[in-house]
């Protein structure tokens, strides 16, 4: 008889507490009157992110791809529905695969109308508090600046800092780089490694305010941050939000720039999104919204050390 | 030569760095939300065993090592140089001390040993997890004698000293893990 944590396939503990999350999920939405909705999962077009690889497919002698993230379609929902949605599905990613990481993910995303993103900061912990049972015990939850955070646990202000500065702090941890880091790099190698391990357990720690360059659709404030959160759970990411960019020309400027940065990286330049651009220039309705990853939730639900132990094994 | 991309990276995969061989112990895989991604690795140096720390932008491509373990006979040595033979093709190769190093302590001819090659050049040599050598020297045994918690240093035909419990005589063959350099038990010739 197959032992029920036999390598590769989860327990029916796991399965159970999958099932019971998606049941609360829908609970939770359906009290705030926010709307399940479904979108494709295949599309012409993808992100321009250039660190997020997508998986193509052909179609009907067309090149389409799994989308990374149900945001585009989503957002030209509510350029004509202009009320609160959410969805809850299968996301696509190409090579990556690690502790905490499956190239075919659950995530559940949703927006807010009319609301600003330290709101929805609120909402996702009011969210998180409701779906993790009684035995994950919480503290209260916390909130820094991004900035705050690089002064705080590495010493140096991420506002300022030269890549020598970063490079000395990331070898007086261990971290080796094996080349040429741009600040860029360090900042997220720093915020992965140094900082989220630093940050309290047993606690959610939000964290706001990001560089101008990590702004990917997150709209830019007047001192010109980038209104854009990460929730942390622990030191494990779970959830990133934004304010939303509304603005067409501001995003197809975003576009451009990132192909530029994926041109330098060696990577493929992906051809913009046409309809997302199309769609705020029709008028996306000021929202915030956010994504947050259901398999790693489960992972602390059910103590599982890997994200494979919560997923069902392939076909 | 073979060259890597860190999503081939997996424990065991020999690779180059600055020069020096190395094989990965572990890799992780990790990534912020919108970010770079990258491999933090634990590597061991093949030459001196110490692992190090290294972080790689995923993506990036790493040449690999042309490193292989192959069984073979030793021979002798020469005072400078371990004479070691592929039993196949009747190959011979020289190993310097520094490369035997701890293995010579445990040789005395005819060992099948593990020889590592980089390019055909002997990297290192692992002994046979078990081997059988003769007492040389010893002090008698005294029977109740527990202070020294019941065993007494015995060195072999090697020169290897090695515990062994207090019966055991000088003349006799010992059956010794050359891992932990540790006694097993007598041989009855």
């Amino acid at each position: 008889m197959k032992s029920p944590d036999h390598h590769g396939i989860p327990s029916r503990e796991a399965l159970q507490a999958r099932a019971k999350l998606y049941a609360r999920v829908r609970d939770f939405f359906a009290a705030r009157d926010v709307l399940e909705v479904e979108t494709p999962i295949l599309n012409p077009h993808t992100v321009t992110d250039p660190h997020i690889e997508s998986i193509g497919v052909s179609h009907d002698d067309r090149g389409q791809y799994l989308h990374t993230s149900p945001e585009h379609a989503m957002k030209r929902l509510l350029v004509s529905l202009r009320c609160d949605i959410y969805q809850l599905c299968k996301v696509f990613r190409a090579g990556e695969t690690g502790r905490f990481h499956h190239p075919e993910f659950t995530m559940l995303e949703w927006y807010r109308v009319g609301w600003n993103y330290q709101e929805l900061m609120r909402e996702v912990e009011q969210l998180v508090m409701h779906l993790l049972p009684g035995h994950v015990r919480l503290l209260e939850s916390g909130a820094m600046g991004y900035r705050e955070a690089f002064l705080r646990y590495c010493g140096l202000d991420p506002w300022t800092a030269r890549t020598e500065d970063y490079r000395i702090a990331c070898r007086d941890v261990g971290l080796a780089p094996s080349t040429q880091y741009s600040c860029d790099d360090y900042q997220a190698l720093l915020l992965d490694q140094v900082i989220a391990q630093r940050l309290p357990a047993d606690r959610l720690t939000f964290i706001y305010d990001f560089p101008v360059q990590l702004a990917s659709l997150a709209r830019i404030d007047s001192e010109g941050r980038a209104q854009r959160f990460e929730l942390y759970v622990g030191n494990l990411e779970l959830a990133n939000g934004y304010q939303e960019l509304t603005d067409a020309g501001e995003l197809a400027a975003r576009f451009e720039q990132d192909n530029k940065e994926r041109s330098r990286a060696g990577k493929r330049p992906m051809e913009p999104d046409p309809c997302l651009v199309e769609a705020l220039r029709e008028g996306l309705p000021d929202c915030a919204g956010v994504a947050l990853g259901i398999d790693r939730l489960l992972m602390l639900i059910t103590g599982a050390d890997r994200i494979s132990d919560v997923l069902a094994p392939r076909g | 030569m073979a060259v890597y991309h860190t999503n081939e990276f997996r424990a065991g995969l020999k690779l180059i760095l600055d020069g020096t061989p190395y094989a990965i112990v572990e890799n992780e895989f990790v990534k912020p939300g919108k970010g770079q991604a990258f491999n933090r690795v634990k590597l061991r140096n093949l030459k001196t065993g110490r692992v190090i720390d290294r972080t790689f932008k995923s993506g990036e491509s790493v040449e690999g090592a042309d490193v292989v373990d192959q069984d073979m006979q030793y021979l002798y040595n020469d005072g400078e140089q371990w004479h070691f033979m592929e039993p196949d093709s009747f190959e011979q190769y020289a190993a310097p001390k520094s490369v035997v190093a701890e293995a010579a302590q445990w040789l005395k001819g005819q060992e099948i040993c593990c020889v590592t090659l980089l390019d055909g050049v002997p990297l290192g040599v692992t002994p046979p997890n078990f081997v059988e050598l003769k007492i040389t020297r010893t002090e008698p045994g005294v029977r109740g004698d527990t202070a020294t918690g019941g065993v007494k240093p015995a060195t072999v035909e090697t020169g290897a000293v090695v515990k062994v419990p207090l019966f055991v005589e000088e003349g006799e063959v010992l059956r010794i893990d050359t891992r932990n350099a540790e006694y097993v038990s007598r041989v009855k010739e």
